[in-house]
């Protein structure tokens, strides 16, 4: 064996779930898993489970015998940048708190669905090369489902803190649910729209993130393949950066070891960058590595996207807060057809709606963001007002 | 404390993928853990980690700090059930694995293929559930198989997949063979293929397509628990038409395709649902809460390794009827066809559903014509099945169910089917 690295994940999750506005279920979740990757001939291979013994260790020394998996060493020992990702109210909180939080959802009343988790995890690496770095993070999540008359939506939302009123997301999921009851018919044809922050989420993470993952770009896979330094896209800023406090992809170091650090990938419309993690960019690492779960191989992976843009101003047209099947969207081409969720128009529900296009068009027809910035999944981002969009019915 | 169950699992799998020819990531994990649920005045107290039996019962009881109005059909089982494969292939040597990967990955390189992916799967899943009233099952299921994918670059970049999973052994992912040389022909040609129309117009859906419908559609509304949500279209139907005369449609878990289970994860004894017979909806799929609470039959409670058991679909399929797949171009004469799933998601509440088909053909004059790419489907679960006709012969598809956060594997099978729906295109 050239090389090994142990990674263990240690996490411990209080959660709530919710059932027709009421409170059914708290639970509390731990576990413990470990992962071995060896390094045999400059190949690697990798073993899981929630103990690695011995046995376990020789059938990684066998599987990387057979890889093809190329990893000439692990990452050694840095400096690590300073974050903060953990909030020690969210370790202390009791099954009563939770229980007493769970009555505020439920008050707002027809809540279909919620489920509310509190969870902290720590993640510890060692490898041969000397690395040993350990931290703790913590995270507070929400979903919720409300219907009404015919008409449902939903909402979610998470912190590292809990820095919002649970509440507030149930009532928002409610007004959605009531609007959507009530039908608007529209003419197919161009329109402004306006994407939520949870749906330009649901967009980008399947229609354009993985474009800028250097496997990707390698593989033919992407096509902002031979664009560096050229315009791909009008007047957007594009950040992957791990380093802003509280920031839900934010760490210290990646799930292989490489020390995080900001990169610009897009400057007013200009691809300047990709991101990577050790595998796909040995010499270049951009601290994108991340494990699915601690069972999963690092693979590339955005840590925050922030998403700049310098006019601001209101939310105008068609406001799209959620699409349908975002996941069918293509990134090898930026081709989507994409089903309107909760959306409305003039304040009453546009359904059975579908926008069509192509992802680096669409980021071409930015008219202004909204004003206020929110993280949704991997991306900041407030509201954002796009014009000239092809809606069909 | 009125109810508590202990559900022991021991899991192994082994995931080997060939990316443009070469072993890329290979792993395994073996993982082991218990959980421990608990119901309390109506309020369920839930608890996982790697503790003696006594300790995870305590700490699950000190979650249920609240009053509802929980119950569940505590009706206990005793058995033992062992899936024995026909090739057992924690016997056969890694090499041979191997070597077996490669000869597929030669069948779908073909001229215009820029990229390969050839994945192979073997899983062992080991559960034992104990009650509080004496409830003991024990079963062992392997899970095998192969996912194959090619990229195309033609007038636009492309890629088209086929899987074969299925419970049992090594002869499942042998049964590839029959579909590699087709992964390259279909990625080659999208690669070249044009826009669909866009509109409502006459689709004939493929078997999987069919599954894949019935399934995102119409199964995922007839869950208990979206039912005692008041989330589904289908609550207090019952008894009521939802369908036309020739449709029917069961969730059976004890076939043994890759849904299969022979007790879900209550430790209740697994059995065929009928969801629709000749057009009438005859029952949800239940827990044993949502049973208890509905009125009906358990035995669709799974869970994704340690997570609680939620209401879940087996094996679902729409029966065949009697249309050859000649008669239904023929009654269709304009419109497309379209094959395969890449995905949908569906709205229980609404009745709304969307997803992409992984390729198609227009039908001109009841004649299979140009083939189209990026074709999304979408419409109303109850207007379709009103209006459907059904090919006379069905075939299962394999995949993974996600619902929240939990991935169980699934098939869906249906026949040839045409309906009236919505297509997009770019």
């Amino acid at each position: 064996m050239d090389g090994w690295e142990i990674y263990t994940e240690r996490t411990i999750s209080k959660y709530a779930v919710i059932e027709n506005s009421k409170i059914k279920e708290i639970g509390e979740k731990t576990s413990k898993g470990e992962a071995f990757r060896a390094i045999v001939d400059g190949k690697v291979a990798m073993v899981s489970g929630s103990k690695i013994d011995d046995r376990m260790k020789e059938l990684a020394v066998k599987l990387a015998r057979n890889s093809q998996e190329e990893l000439k060493e692990f990452p050694e020992k840095e400096k690590l940048p300073k974050v903060e990702i953990y909030d020690r109210e969210v370790e202390k909180i009791s099954p009563d708190e939770i229980r007493d939080l769970c009555e505020a959802i439920s008050a707002v009343g027809n809540i279909s669905y919620a489920q509310i988790e509190f969870e902290v995890t720590e993640r510890r690496l060692t490898n041969s090369s000397g690395v040993e770095y350990s931290e703790k993070e913590s995270a507070v999540g929400i979903v919720v489902e409300a219907v009404f008359n015919g008409g449902s939506a939903y909402e979610y939302h998470s912190s590292r803190r809990l820095d919002f009123r649970p509440e507030d997301f149930a009532e928002r999921a409610l007004e959605l649910a009531r609007m959507d009851g009530q039908r608007v018919k529209l003419e197919s044809g161009k329109y402004t729209v306006t994407l939520s922050p949870i749906a330009v989420d649901q967009l980008l993470s399947h229609a354009l993130y993985p474009a800028f993952y250097h496997e990707n770009v390698k593989k033919g896979r992407s096509l902002l393949a031979d664009k560096i330094d050229k315009n791909v896209f009008g007047e957007l800023t594009v950040k992957d950066d791990p380093l802003i406090p509280y920031g839900m992809g934010s760490c210290s170091f990646d799930d292989e070891g490489v020390p995080a650090k900001s990169k610009t990938l897009v400057m007013n419309g200009v691809l300047k960058g990709f991101i990577s993690d050790l595998k796909n960019s040995p010499e270049n690492p951009t601290g994108n590595g991340f494990r699915d779960d601690y069972s999963a191989y690092p693979s590339t992976s955005p840590s925050n996207i922030i998403l700049e843009y310098g006019d601001r101003g209101e939310a105008e047209g068609i406001y799209v807060h959620s699409f349908i099947g975002a996941h069918t969207a293509n990134f090898v081409s930026g081709d989507f057809s994409l089903e309107l969720g909760n959306a409305y128009y003039e304040g009453r529900a546009v359904k059975g709606a579908m926008i069509y296009g192509n992802i680096y068009d669409l980021l071409s027809r930015i008219s202004h963001f909204g004003k206020d910035q929110r993280q949704v999944g991997v991306t900041l981002t407030p509201e954002i007002v796009f014009e000239g969009v092809e809606v069909k019915l | 404390m009125k109810y508590y169950e202990i559900r022991e699992i021991k899991t192994y799998s082994l995931q080997l993928s060939l990316e443009d020819g070469k072993i890329e990531r290979p792993r395994a994990v073996k993982e082991h853990g218990k959980a421990f649920r608990i119901l309390k005045n109506g309020f369920w107290g839930y608890f996982t980690g790697n503790v003696e039996d006594e300790e995870g019962l305590r700490r699950a009881e000190r979650c249920a700090v609240g009053t509802g109005d929980a119950d569940v059909d505590d009706r206990p089982f005793e058995g033992r059930f062992v899936l024995k494969p026909e090739r057992d292939f924690e016997e056969i040597a890694l090499e041979d694995k191997i070597a077996f990967l490669r000869e597929l990955e030669s069948m779908i390189r073909a001229e215009g293929i820029v990229s390969t992916r050839v994945v192979y799967i073997e899983s062992v899943r080991e559960v034992r559930i104990t009650s509080s009233n004496g409830g003991d099952v024990y079963y062992r299921v392997p899970r095998c198989g192969v996912v194959m994918q090619a990229f195309a670059k033609g007038k636009t970049l492309q890629y088209h997949s086929e899987r074969e999973l299925s419970v049992g052994g090594f002869e499942i992912a042998e049964r590839a063979i029959e579909k590699a040389e087709k992964v390259a022909e279909i990625a080659v040609k999208l690669s070249n293929a044009d826009s669909p129309p866009a509109g409502r117009m006459n689709v004939i859906m493929d078997p999987s397509l069919t599954g894949v419908f019935i399934h995102e559609a119409f199964g995922h509304a007839v869950e208990g628990d979206h039912v005692l949500q008041n989330a589904t279209v289908l609550r207090n139907m019952i008894g009521e038409r939802v369908a036309d005369d020739s449709v029917n449609v069961y969730d059976d878990p004890t076939l043994k395709e890759f849904g299969f289970y022979p007790f879900d994860d209550e430790g209740y004894r697994a059995e065929r649902t009928p969801i629709i017979e000749n057009g009438i909806l005859k029952n949800y799929l239940n827990s044993r809460e949502s049973g208890k609470r509905l009125g009906g039959r358990p035995g669709n409670g799974r869970a994704d390794g340690l997570e609680p058991p939620i209401v879940r679909m087996s094996n679902t399929f729409i029966e065949a009827g009697d249309y050859s797949l000649e008669e239904l171009l023929d009654e269709a004469r304009e419109g497309v066809m379209l094959f395969g799933s890449r995905g949908g998601e569906t709205n229980p509440a609404t009745g709304f559903f969307h997803f992409n088909a992984q390729y198609g053909f227009l039908i001109h004059r009841g004649e299979v014509s140009g083939m189209v790419r990026d074709v999304s489907l979408s419409g109303n679960t109850l207007e379709i099945l009103r209006e459907i006709r059904l090919g006379d012969e069905i075939v299962f598809d394999p995949g993974f169910c996600g619902k929240s956060g939990q991935a169980v594997p699934v098939s869906d099978g249906g026949p040839y089917a045409l309906v009236k729906a919505f297509v997009g295109g770019e």
